[in-house]
């Protein structure tokens, strides 16, 4: 079967590249939901979010936020969302794990959304055990010690202070004015 | 998570008081009224299901689905622009082993993971936070993405300007703070001018292809002038007109 997403990154179509380097991509989606809508997507071919590689994870994401901070000053949006169809059941469409960024405004006619439902205490307690008990069996060196958390935070080092330049306290306000 | 409600009169002090405040102060100011900041001291109790020195990760207590997981920076953060780098690369691997914890944990169909940054995305909390949500077939959540039609030479005009844009974010830090002087207001509102002009030139284009290339040149011309003109609404008007 050919995969899609593997076809661009081996330049056998055509896309509309906006970024690459050894590891992965971003284009502009030829259909998408809202004309402006990215993806960005590992070269390799990874089926699911889980068998990407950490680091290419973290760069995805890297590129995807400064790609929506481009898309909010040069498209104008008044907001992005940034969505993982991982799985046939989550609306997985193609079998090359992707991220997809959209910008949005008003009225715009896209609705992503669900119903929330109250959950009970013994539903939340139920969820909780089983996720813990995976996370522990799967990723011991994440979730098993506190001190190998401190370990993983010495790796990465301090966080660095951010400062907001002008145009992005604005948009904070902004922001802000819009939430309830 | 409870929505707080306001009412109007509230709400225009609540505005009033935020437009006076410093940066240092509104950060202060949202902690305390923030609901994720108060579950990240433990004021609020939650149910944790990951926490290192700068994520928290918790139960949804109003979930799409049961095991829905929100994601926290400990650092209050409204939106993903304003969050380090580094944070986020962090973010974002709790959250893959995270879905896969869900995905064996429940044996669910599949997981989405979703961010909505400002309140026309579905945002409805003051801090960012990245949403678990573990599927099952029909299951009534909305997150599938339709697909349109989008003629090619917009797609084109699209990648020009977001690639403008994200190559100067990307490259050398070039300057992003433009002081609003009396001179660059004046030039937004001619900006502002030409682009109605351009709109109708787009609609003359429909209608007379022939002369296509020729208008392509001028209005890329003054697209530059304009650094980034083409916006949603104009995308918006020109696949209207175009229908
Ligand atoms: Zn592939
Ligand atoms: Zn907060």
């Amino acid at each position: 079967m050919v995969c899609e997403l593997c076809a661009v990154a081996k330049k056998e179509v055509e896309s509309e590249l906006l970024y690459e380097d050894n590891e992965i991509m971003a284009v502009v989606h030829l259909k998408p939901a809202i004309p402006g809508q990215i993806i960005v997507f590992p070269k390799h071919h990874y089926p699911i979010f889980e068998q990407v590689p950490d680091k290419i994870i973290a760069k995805m994401f890297k590129i995807a936020n400064k790609l929506g901070i481009a898309l909010f000053e040069s498209l104008n949006c008044h907001g992005t969302n940034l969505l993982i169809n991982n799985g046939v059941a989550a609306g997985q469409t193609m079998a090359h794990f992707s991220l997809n960024l959209i910008p949005r405004k008003e009225k715009d006619g896209l609705k992503l959304q669900w119903e929330p439902k109250k959950a009970s205490e013994e539903e939340l307690q139920t969820a909780f055990l089983m996720i813990n008990e995976k996370s522990k069996e799967l990723h011991p060196d994440l979730f098993g010690r506190e001190e190998k958390n401190e370990e993983l935070v010495e790796e990465r080092g301090r966080p660095k202070e951010i400062k907001l330049d002008k145009k992005k306290e604005n948009y904070l306000l902004k922001s802000l004015k819009r939430l309830p | 998570m409870p929505e707080e409600e306001y009412s109007e009169e509230e709400r225009k002090a609540f505005e009033e008081k935020i437009k006076r405040m410093s940066p240092e102060e509104l950060k202060e100011f949202q902690k305390r009224n923030c609901v994720f900041c108060q579950i990240i001291i433990g004021q609020i109790p939650a149910k944790k299901v990951y926490e290192d020195d700068h994520c928290l990760a918790v139960l949804e207590i109003n979930p799409a689905a049961p095991g829905h997981i929100l994601l926290l920076p400990k650092e209050h953060h409204a939106i993903m622009p304003q969050i380090p780098e580094e944070e986020i690369g962090h973010l974002f691997m709790a959250a893959k082993h995270l879905s896969h914890a869900l995905l064996r944990g429940l044996k669910c169909g599949g997981i989405n993971l979703f961010v909505a940054n400002g309140a026309v995305a579905g945002q409805k909390f003051q801090h960012f936070v990245i949403h678990l949500i573990p599927r099952k077939e029909s299951d009534g959540i909305k997150l599938e993405l339709p697909q349109r039609e989008i003629p090619e030479d917009i797609l084109s005009k699209i990648n020009e300007v977001v690639q403008n844009r994200f190559n100067e974010l990307m490259g050398i830090k070039k300057e992003l703070v433009k002081v609003e002087t009396k001179e660059h207001a004046e030039k937004k509102k001619e900006a502002a001018d030409e682009e109605e002009s351009e709109k109708k030139k787009e609609e003359t284009e429909k209608t007379d292809p022939q002369e296509e290339e020729n208008e392509d040149e001028k209005s890329e011309e003054s697209e530059e002038e304009k650094d980034g003109s083409i916006s949603l609404d104009d995308i918006a008007s020109v696949l209207n007109g175009g229908r």
